[in-house]
């Protein structure tokens, strides 16, 4: 059977990159969709519009539709089971789907009840033409495919947050490879690499059971215990040539080729590209680093997301995504909290709530952040800005002579004494 | 043989000391020429001009400002004995060169990169000549003896904006000299002394010691057996020590990690803090989880820092956590400042130096490269801190600063909204 997935136009802001380069686990979108399609023995045609799909019964779908491996094979078997000519991939509402749900152009069906259901752009079309128009296929094929909803499994871990106002909020961390998503925002894109865990480990297992077992009775043998995290950090993948120092730690982690990892470093429950730096003493947990990335000395990085060939010096940074070739500086801080109401993301020119307490900016592709400043959440930080220090922020010219034992103060980028500073007259 | 160390009178700024005093490998360079020079079985003389050394005969000349390893000599000594002429001392042009190369005074040949290190034989000593005189003598009537110090090269990867992305090699051989003009001189160097001197002490070690220290193939653990620790050390089992050098009484505390750096007698290394590429002086402590990285530290320093890299810090200064020698240009290689100008170092990554008995307060961020002179006191800016507080607070209503106190927000700013809290 073919998939045509047709051309949307869809642009991810602030990278202005068409859909398909999005950043995905450690590759883009496009390879997500052909790689699911050749596990399946589907060919993937990619078309302009939705008219150019010729062969019937065919799979179509938008570009910015991302489905795993799993949610495709499912359904794929699910519509044969049922002997279905006509469908569209739909999943139940669960912890995974509200997830990524904020800022989704989806079809809910029963939303508020039991039977609530989340229908994606993706069809498996019977007979009949189809519009030039995506607007229009949509329309049509809402009418002409019922939603067949795809059955899937997830483990909920809890991860308790901050307390506000006496209130406990935990964030419900979903394990699990099924995984459908329209990615418009760089927001899916951080919501997608915090699943990326679940769905490139389910995937593992399930396409290398005989590795995964031998890894899994390996850890056990190795450390003679049944302690689930020595367990765990006995479950990693290396690539080859990887170098990892005897003190850093390893858990549930993949690493591509040739990463070094330092001394003291703790990489839990993340995917790490190729040639990847990991100096010593940093820190990253649950997150997704591209191929070629520098993380420094005493970095520290929970769930983010972070596209290839970035210099990351920032000492903290937590739920952000980060583009292509960025140079952050340890004195950027990329705030990540809001204490009262949701963060709010600019969406399609408007400001959209997320739903979301906790979640940090976007950083666009080439960016320098040098500069002693904080940025609020949910903010879009375009390519290629050049962020330096503001003069009275840092000390650029030191004095040939200052008085010895007298206390000095930035002022103006120079150093004076704290008594000249005293006596001017206040403004 | 005799070898005569020539007084150039260079200082090193901003400490004012003479280059005799500059902190290399936790000695001064002149206790660390001498014991390089005495191992070579050479008796060391000194000498203020040309007058002050034999007419003619066999011996070494050297500037004071001059930094050389032992097997520099030995393998000098060997490559002119047979030589009945003047000989300098040339090293092929490698990363052992280049790593420590801007600023020096040193003459760059095709290949090659001559030092101030002379063989004098076969000539006669003319009378009168200070060092700078000397040198052009003696630099005009030598042929070059060419060393080639063959290093292993470590990539250490650049901190900066690319791409493209670039590596600094880091040159790993004990076959190593240069000039001594410049603080940034001591930073350079000092990256690389840690290894040598290690590397010097297991060559003297017997060859059954060193092979068990040296055994297994994971180079981190071997580069672990191979650390030396002093006497008396009190070391928390959680501390980390890798391929470095401990005096006598070092303290290190819990999670503390010393890696690749010389640690000098009674240093007290507090809880969580890491060293790396470091030279460490005596009598200096740290205070709880702090980092540096390629920092020189002359002796009785009081060190915190989030994290401090590439810098040097004179005897007896106190730094706090919030100070800040920033390392990464950014658009720029760092210039610094040498003979009343700006010059241009060549390299993305290097932090700054602070005189001797400096106390540098919070919130004090230098660019790259500056230098603060001896006895430097710095505080923070009045407007900065916060002196006053209220006595009581209302439940979730909004504070800031101002003016060194902290106000409710609707009475400073009438009619903000803060971003944290917009509903």
């Amino acid at each position: 059977m073919k998939m045509y997935i047709y051309h949307s136009g869809t642009a991810l802001m602030p990278f202005g990159d068409d859909v398909l380069e999005a950043q995905l686990m450690l590759g883009t979108l496009a390879q997500a969709q052909e790689r699911a399609c050749v596990r399946h023995g589907v060919e993937l045609v990619r078309i302009d519009k939705p008219s150019e799909a010729l062969d019937r019964p065919c799979l179509l779908a938008a570009d910015y539709v991302y489905f795993s491996e799993k949610a495709l094979g499912d359904f794929l078997k699910t519509a044969a089971e049922k002997k279905a000519s006509a469908a569209a991939l739909a999943l139940k509402r669960c912890v995974s789907v509200e997830h990524t749900l904020p800022l989704q152009d989806v079809v809910l069906n029963d939303w508020e009840d039991d039977r609530g259901q989340v229908v994606y752009d993706l069809w498996l079309v019977p007979e009949g033409p189809l519009s030039d128009d995506p607007g229009l296929v949509r329309a049509a094929l809402a009418e002409r495919c019922p939603a067949l909803t795809v059955p899937m499994r997830e483990v909920v871990h809890a991860v308790r947050l901050p307390v506000i106002d006496e209130q406990e909020r935990y964030f419900k961390y979903p394990f699990t490879s099924t995984i459908c998503c329209h990615i418009s925002h760089w927001a899916h894109l951080l919501w997608l690499s915090q699943l990326a865990l679940g769905i490139a480990w389910n995937d593992c297992f399930r396409n290398h059971k005989l590795r995964a077992a031998g890894k899994a009775i390996w850890a056990v043998l190795r450390r003679m215990s049944f302690n689930k995290w020595k367990i765990l950090s006995g479950m990693n993948l290396r690539g080859p040539g990887c170098d990892v120092h005897p003190t850093a730690y390893l858990e549930f982690s993949r690493l591509g080729r040739n990463v070094k990892i330092g001394a003291g470093a703790c990489v839990r429950n993340s995917l790490v590209g190729d040639d990847v730096v990991i100096a010593d003493h940093a820190v990253v947990i649950n997150s997704v680093i591209g191929n070629g990335c520098y993380l420094t000395e005493n970095f520290f990085m929970v769930s983010s997301l972070c596209y290839p060939g970035s210099t990351l010096g920032n000492l903290k940074m937590q739920m952000a995504v980060i583009g292509r070739d960025v140079y952050l500086h340890g004195w950027c801080s990329l705030l990540d909290a809001k204490f009262v109401g949701d963060i709010k993301v600019m969406h399609h020119g408007k400001r959209v709530g997320t739903g979301r307490s906790f979640m940090a900016s976007c950083v666009g592709h080439r960016a320098v952040l040098g500069a002693k400043v904080l940025i609020h959440p949910g903010r879009e930080i375009p390519n290629d800005l050049l962020m330096v220090s503001r003069p009275e922020d840092v000390i650029a010219e030191v004095p040939e002579s200052i008085p010895p034992r007298t206390p000095m103060v930035r002022d103006a980028g120079t150093l004076v004494t704290l008594e000249s500073l005293n006596n001017r007259p206040k403004t | 043989m005799k070898a005569y160390l020539v007084k150039t009178g260079v200082l090193i700024e901003p400490f004012g000391d003479e280059v005799g005093e500059a902190y290399m490998g936790g000695q001064s360079l002149a206790e660390t020429t001498s014991s390089a020079l005495r191992w070579a079985d050479l008796e060391i003389e000194t000498a203020s001009s040309s007058s002050d050394l034999p007419l003619s005969g066999d011996y070494l000349i050297l500037p004071d400002s001059l930094f050389l390893t032992r097997r520099c000599i030995r393998e000098f000594l060997g490559a002119t004995a047979s030589l009945r002429e003047i000989s300098r001392l040339a090293l092929l042009r490698s990363a052992a060169t280049d790593y420590s190369a801007p600023l020096q005074d040193t003459a760059e040949k095709d290949d090659s990169v001559a030092y101030d290190l002379y063989r004098f034989r076969g000539a006669e000593m003319p009378r009168d000549l200070s060092w700078p005189n000397l040198k052009i003598f003696l630099a005009s009537r030598s042929r070059l003896a060419t060393l080639d110090p063959r290093p292993r090269i470590e990539q250490l990867p650049q901190s900066r904006p690319g791409p493209p992305w670039t590596t600094l090699e880091l040159p790993r051989t004990t076959l190593l000299a240069a000039e001594v003009r410049h603080w940034t001189h001591l930073v350079w160097i000092n990256h690389l002394l840690p290894w040598v001197r290690l590397e010097e002490h297991w060559e003297d070690r017997p060859g059954l010691k060193r092979s068990l220290r040296s055994r297994g193939r994971n180079p981190y653990k071997r580069a672990a057996r191979r650390s030396i620790i002093g006497a008396n050390c009190d070391i928390h089992p959680t501390a980390y020590v890798e391929g470095s050098i401990l005096g006598d009484k070092v303290k290190l505390g819990p999670f503390a990690s010393v890696r690749d750096s010389i640690i000098g007698p009674g240093v007290e290394i507090a809880d969580l803090t890491k060293f790396k590429r470091c030279v460490v002086g005596e009598g200096c402590h740290t205070l709880n989880d702090s980092y540096f990285i390629g920092c020189t530290f002359y002796p009785g320093s009081t060190l915190a820092s989030f994290m401090l890299r590439n810098s040097v810090l004179g005897r007896r200064v106190f730094i706090t956590s919030g100070v800040m020698f920033w390392d990464e240009a950014i658009e720029a290689p760092v210039s610094v400042r040498q003979a009343g100008g700006e010059v241009d170092t060549g390299r993305w990554q290097l932090g700054g130096c602070a005189g001797h008995e400096c106390v540098l307060g919070t919130r004090a961020i230098f660019l790259p490269g500056r230098a603060v002179p001896n006895r430097t006191m710095i505080v923070m800016r009045p407007e900065e801190g916060v002196v006053k507080l209220p006595q009581s607070a209302e439940r979730l209503v909004p504070h800031v600063y101002h003016q060194g106190r902290i106000r409710k927000m609707a009475e400073v700013l009438p009619g903000y909204e803060p971003k944290e809290i917009e509903p």
